[in-house]
């Protein structure tokens, strides 16, 4: 079905209609036709986010059973190559000679002895020439992100309908997240090889085999996926999820421990107290020769470790949690 | 995103092309055009002529080029009941045959059928092999049913390419690695016609027959 797109008609300035991943439009005034640029003969195309930002926080919210307070919640636009192509070829071959043993059952006519004779029998070494044509399409995230990897992004994105990008409008909705440079032309030659190796895995054993492939109709896409980002807080600790922009699937869910400040100097105290007690223990004529301070000392320093970690609990590790929000925050 | 409005290349008026065609037909001149994808380009075209009227007509890209073999390697298939291993596999490379006669131009379908190696592989290659004159043609307009165009005159040398290794080898009992450079020259779309014989369509030039379920969607 046709759709209003956000783009306008070059010649008279009216909204332009085109049809789901279509490389072209139509100006529904002056009924001009409308090439849709393409970059390195990729058209780009982007799937509309149907959840919305409250959506996204209530859905997120949903992944953890605790009590979830959000602090910023992000629409991302994540790239995902689309290669369609119809791949026609020639490959000539011979099929591989299999050599079989097979055992006859001889039977002797004098006394009723049966024997077995080996045969060998061969069999494949016909010469196969022919044309061969399949339809396939070759799906790929453009960015490499372990958060991703879960996902199904790259194989529902080309399922929606498909607006065409236009980035100044895009970026207004959502961060836009570019396909790394590199991964392009390693893209293409991945495409190329997968394509080439489904239309000739059946024929891998052949011998002397020779291919020649073309590629038809050819549509090349980068297609931007709406996911939203959303950050917030637990009492266990910070929260993230990656919420799916279409269908509000959890993507990505991380819980993170509290904050924590530990001082130094706490096992160095519980180091020393034990090796007094120890000290004590062991040869208690040398320590009472200190007085009644050295017995007391060991007691002393639990004492200060204790006083330490509650001290740590209170004042510490909730100052490490503001930290912790605020740098979220920024 | 650059957004270019697509122009008739023979008058410059605006060029309607609906969605998934590649061909079309100015409103204004008639002259037909090609979308590539960027922008609309010149197009030749021209009718078949045949006796008596066709029922229907499908387009063929005729594609002209002068084809060089730039290297060769001829593999004799060994005999499975006479030798083992490979040893016998390979014959000497850069052994060109004879009888090898690359045909200067090719018609290929331009239309979508739903069979592709029996009406748009098989059917090209075979009224390929019969061109050998220039049949007597006359002007398209735009009437013409370019909703059927399908593939465009890159599809249509990406097809050449591989038929013509499928010719090579087709005439030779050894197995062909050929690399053919390929100077693209002339391309035409054919409207080639076709008449209705039972549930199928014949070629009336060259009496190939096409079913007609192959042209359903």
């Amino acid at each position: 079905m046709a759709k209003i797109t956000a783009l306008l008609c070059p010649v008279c300035g009216s909204g332009l209609v085109t049809e789901s991943g279509s490389t072209l439009a139509q100006c529904r005034s002056c009924q001009a036709s409308v090439a849709l640029g393409s970059q390195m003969g990729f058209y780009r195309y982007y799937v509309e986010s149907g959840i919305k930002r409250n959506g996204a926080i209530s859905l997120a919210g949903q992944a953890t059973e605790l009590s979830f307070e959000p602090i910023a919640a992000q629409l991302m636009f994540i790239p995902a190559w689309h290669v369609e192509a119809e791949i026609f070829g020639f490959i000539g071959g011979q099929r591989p000679i299999v050599e079989k043993i097979i055992k006859v059952s001889i039977d002797e006519y004098h006394g009723n002895k049966i024997n077995e004779k080996e045969i060998k029998e061969k069999s494949g070494g016909e010469v196969v020439k022919k044309s061969l044509w399949i339809k396939k399409d070759y799906r790929m995230l453009g960015i490499k992100w372990n958060e991703l990897g879960g996902s199904d992004i790259k194989d529902t994105a080309p399922e929606m309908e498909l607006m065409p990008e236009d980035a100044a409008e895009l970026s207004k909705l959502g961060l836009m997240l570019e396909p790394d440079a590199a991964a392009e032309p390693e893209m293409m030659a991945e495409a190329t090889k997968y394509f080439k190796g489904q239309l000739l895995y059946p024929y891998g054993s052949y011998q002397g085999l020779t291919s020649r492939i073309s590629l038809l109709k050819q549509n090349r896409r980068l297609i931007y996926y709406p996911v939203w980002r959303v950050l917030g807080f637990t009492k266990k600790g910070r929260f993230k999820c990656l919420v799916d922009g279409v269908n509000g699937t959890q993507i990505y869910v991380k819980q993170y421990s509290q904050a924590k400040i530990v001082p130094p100097t706490k096992h160095l105290i519980a180091t020393l107290a034990i090796a007094l007690a120890l000290g004590m223990m062991l040869s208690p004529h040398q320590v009472f020769v200190q007085g009644w301070l050295s017995f007391v000392a060991p007691f002393f320093l639990l004492g200060f470790l204790a006083g330490g970690t509650v001290l740590n609990r209170l004042i510490l590790d909730r100052l490490a949690e503001k930290a912790a929000r605020f740098i979220w925050k920024v | 995103m650059k957004l270019t409005p697509l122009k008739c290349p023979h008058c410059g008026a605006k060029l309607k092309i609906a969605g998934n065609t590649v061909l079309a037909a100015c409103q204004y001149c008639g002259n037909a055009a090609e979308f590539t994808g960027e922008s609309a380009i010149k197009l030749d075209q021209a009718i078949i002529k045949s006796e008596g009227p066709p029922n229907i007509l499908l387009p063929f890209w005729r594609i002209s080029y002068k084809a060089k073999i730039s290297s060769l390697a001829a593999h004799a298939p060994q005999n499975p009941f006479q030798q083992d291993g490979t040893e016998a596999f390979y014959r000497r490379k850069d052994v060109k045959p004879e009888d090898l006669e690359i045909p200067s131009r090719m018609l290929v379908a331009a239309f979508r059928v739903n069979n592709f190696i029996n009406y748009t592989a098989d059917l090209s290659q075979a009224l390929s092999l019969k061109l050998d004159r220039d049949l007597p043609e006359k002007d398209a307009d735009k009437s013409m049913d370019y909703g059927r165009c399908y593939y465009g005159h890159l599809d249509a040398q990406g097809m050449v390419e591989v038929l013509l290794r499928v010719l090579a080898n087709k005439k030779s009992r050894d197995i062909l690695d050929l690399d053919f450079d390929i100077k693209w020259r002339e391309r035409k779309i054919l409207w080639w016609p076709f008449k209705q014989d039972g549930d199928c369509w014949r070629d009336m030039i060259y009496e190939q027959r096409l079913l007609q379920s192959a042209l359903e969607k």
